[in-house]
């Protein structure tokens, strides 16, 4: 053992320290990074590994170098230990050079080595921080499973379960869903994906609709996951969507008579019903997309009036037209149409509905009426013309009748005036030359002129009474009867009459026909009493319902019953002219004014104990004038 | 000869003979002057020159020219207008009565069958026309 430490002494041990450093520095290196898995991305890495190792062999040579004299190995010296050391090294550095240059290749990333020890803490970090990422997702995916409402089952590839979340569980609780799981898990692990299979989990006393989504896992583990969702809600709205549905289809449907449809913003239908169909007789496929113009009569079309109609309803808010619309058949039939636009929330226009009624059945209908108020109308003048005619005849034959008594009245008193007139100057002039027989004979000429005077007027009169026009109005009869009283005082002279006058009701009626009335009725109590010495005449009268009575009696002459209906007819007299002169015209007269006043008059008496006149009258007569023509007319009209 | 007074108007000879003898028994007589018809009277009256009588009695139905339509005449000229014209007729019919006072008649009076009261009529429309009446100063042009 030598016992002075010499400079090969050191080198020895410095070069072993070293190359013992640098290969832990190399194993260092490389040990993380087969760790990770870097061996062959991190070349920078790989490469100083290399560099160490290759100097560690350099020291490591150097030392055993040196030391192997002392362990009694006799290696070669002089030049040729040299040479053969020589071509050992020099591989070596030629290696070092190599891998020196591939180094200076990698100088751009050199910067990392500047952050010191990170380069091994990074790797080890990032190993660390993956399986921190892999708890943390575990324990998202497992947050996130217990959470969502839809059930997650997963099984590997074994059909082990791996995931089974609440929601999962609580589904398949009852084992009702089971099968069907296990089936789409297996069915999925096969490679088969499941969409939209529905089945029904019992739940409670009720089913509840559940929809299974099964896909196969990919990945080197295999397996399959199922997902099953409630659709209990979707169900529901389903539901009340198809009901909501049925009740409009109802609506529509029931209104039979009216087709419903939408229209684009440019006219074009969108939206066609059953009731469309039915209306129009297109089918829905063939009327959608087809220009609602289409729908319209070809004058109608060839005018606008379908723009026209869209363009007020956009305009005005609502529009209507009645017009001729075309069936597929193209027979026309009548539409009353509203078309009302549709405008989105921003205001831009989105449609049109159209509703439109089908009125050809109305409008028959109303064409009926309107024939039959034409047919009326002209029966009515064809009744009115007929009554017209009529009219005219009964003016002709009036104003014949006019012409006639007008002769009458004039010519049949002229001989009458001048037969009185002369017998009268006979009288006058040569009368002192008549035998007195003669003389009485003359005056017989002259009474029986003036009777037929008197006649004459009378008869016009009456004749006068058909054609007169009734004024009627409310009347006091008490009034009548003082006047008519009055007038009858020359024929009262010298006799012994008194008058009884009643409470006398009031009544309607044409005051001088009714004076006609009274005036025949106490003329004649004043004639026929005559014979009597104390006359008494009483005039009475009630009210009976909704007539009135009056009555005028007498303690004269009377009359035989008998005879009683000769009484009022013209010309019939019950006395003869010796008794009692008249004309036979007055009760005739008063039968006449009473009926066209819509009464009627009776008489009662007894042969010399008088008689009784009795007149009926309505309370208010209503005003029945002289048939003519004009009032019927009205009637008709009415 | 004195001045025509009354003109009748009638056609009916008995008529006119009954008439001049009523007003002959009031001595109206002698200014009496008598026109047949209507065309008579109008010719009568309305020639220039004429005399105007102070009361025409005009009989209502008339050949020719009848009474109502000579009244028409007389009121349409300016000078006979305001001769007083009384109507004489053998009925009161309404037709006849309203045209005559529409026309302008001054009096109407119905003829009566009864002699003694036709004297009366024509005595009184004499007495009343002739003598009460207060005319107007009559000029014959």
């Amino acid at each position: 053992m030598p016992t002075t430490v010499e400079a090969w002494h050191v080198a020895a041990v410095a070069n072993g320290i070293i190359a013992a450093a640098y290969l832990g520095i190399c194993a260092a290196i490389l040990i993380p990074l087969y760790r990770t898995a870097q061996l062959r991305s991190n070349k920078l890495g790989v490469a100083t590994a290399s560099i160490f190792f290759s100097c560690a062999v350099h020291h490591g040579g150097h030392t055993f170098h040196l030391l192997a004299p002392m362990l009694g190995w006799h290696l070669h010296s002089g030049e040729a230990m040299r040479a053969s050391f020589n071509w050992y090294m020099a591989s070596w550095d030629v290696l070092s050079v190599v891998v020196a240059l591939y180094y200076w290749t990698l100088r751009r990333t050199y910067g990392s080595l500047m952050k010191g020890a990170k380069l091994f803490e990074d790797l080890e970090e990032r190993a660390r921080a993956a399986d921190r990422l892999a708890e943390q997702r575990g324990a998202l995916l497992s947050a996130v499973l217990d959470s969502i409402v839809d059930g997650v089952v997963v099984a590997d590839a074994d059909g082990n379960v791996l995931v089974l979340n609440p929601a999962a569980e609580r589904y398949l609780r009852g084992g009702s869903a089971d099968t069907d799981v296990n089936a789409a898990l297996v069915r999925a692990r096969a490679g088969e994906t499941i969409t939209g299979a529905e089945i029904l989990v019992e739940r409670g006393d009720r089913h509840i609709p559940l929809l299974i989504n099964a896909n196969p896992l990919t990945g080197d583990q295999g397996g399959s996951v199922v997902v099953l969702h409630d659709i209990t809600e979707l169900r529901r709205h389903d539901e009340q969507r198809r009901e909501s549905e049925e009740v409009l289809r109802l609506l529509l449907d029931g209104a039979r008579d009216y087709s419903i449809l939408m229209l684009d913003p440019t006219g074009v239908v969108c939206s066609w019903s059953a009731n469309a169909e039915r209306m129009h007789g297109y089918s829905a496929e063939e009327a959608i997309g087809v220009s609602y113009r289409s729908l319209f009569d070809a004058d109608d079309r060839a005018a606008g009036v379908p723009e026209r109609l869209l363009a007020d309803a956009r305009a005005h808010g609502r529009a209507e037209i009645s017009g001729l619309r075309v069936r597929r058949d193209g027979t026309a039939f009548h539409a009353q149409t509203v078309v009302t636009p549709v405008f989105a929330g921003d205001g831009a226009l989105r449609g049109f509905v159209t509703v439109a009624n089908d009125i050809t059945e109305r409008r028959r209908h109303e064409q009926a009426i309107l024939d039959l108020n034409n047919e009326l109308e002209n029966r009515v003048a064809e009744r009115t013309a007929q009554l017209e005619r009529q009219a005219n005849e009964l003016r002709t034959t009036n104003s014949e009748l006019e012409a006639f008594s007008y002769s009458v009245s004039h010519d049949l008193r002229a001989p009458l005036r001048a037969m009185n007139g002369f017998a009268a100057m006979i009288e006058e002039e040569h009368g002192h030359l008549l035998p007195e027989a003669g003389r009485r004979q003359l005056a017989k000429v002259r009474s029986a002129a003036q009777q037929m005077g008197q006649l004459i007027d009378a008869l016009l009169a009456f004749s006068r009474l058909q054609r007169q026009a009734m004024n009627v109005a409310p009347l006091d009869p008490a009034d009548l009867v003082r006047d008519v009283w009055d007038e009858l005082a020359p024929d009262r002279e010298g006799r012994d009459v008194t008058l009884d006058v009643g409470d006398l009701p009031g009544c309607d009626g044409d005051v001088r026909l009714l004076r006609q009335v009274f005036g025949n009725l106490l003329g004649n109590a004043v004639k026929y009493t005559a014979k009597v010495e104390q006359a008494r005449i009483e005039v009475g009268g009630r009210v009976d319902g909704s007539e009135v009575e009056y009555w005028v009696r007498d303690n004269g002459a009377g009359f035989d019953m008998r005879y009683a209906d000769k009484l009022f007819k013209v010309f019939q007299r019950l006395h003869r002219a010796s008794e009692f002169d008249g004309t036979g015209i007055g009760l005739a007269l008063v039968a006449r004014i009473v009926s066209r006043h819509g009464g009627r008059v009776r008489a009662e008496g007894s042969p010399g104990e008088g008689a009784t006149f009795h007149l009926v009258l309505p309370r208010t007569t209503t005003d029945e004038r002289a048939p003519t023509p004009q009032r019927e007319l009205a009637d008709v009209a009415h | 000869m004195s001045p025509t007074e009354v003109l009748i108007v009638e056609d009916n000879p008995d008529d006119l003979e009954l008439a001049l003898h009523a007003l002959r028994k009031s001595d109206f007589a002698n200014a009496v002057e008598v026109a047949r018809d209507g065309a008579e009277a109008l010719d009568l009256l309305l020639k220039t020159g004429a005399e105007l009588p102070k009361v025409i009695l005009l009989d209502v139905k008339l050949p020719l020219v009848d009474g109502i339509e000579v009244l028409r005449e007389l009121k349409k000229d300016a000078r006979t207008r305001r001769v007083p014209v009384v109507m004489m007729t053998s009925s009161a019919e309404d037709r006849d009565l309203a045209a005559a006072y529409e026309l302008g008649a001054n009096s109407y009076i119905v003829k009566p069958v009864d002699i003694d009261q036709f004297y009366r009529a024509v005595q009184q429309v004499g007495k009343y026309w002739l003598m009460l009446n207060q005319g107007e100063p009559w000029r014959t042009r």
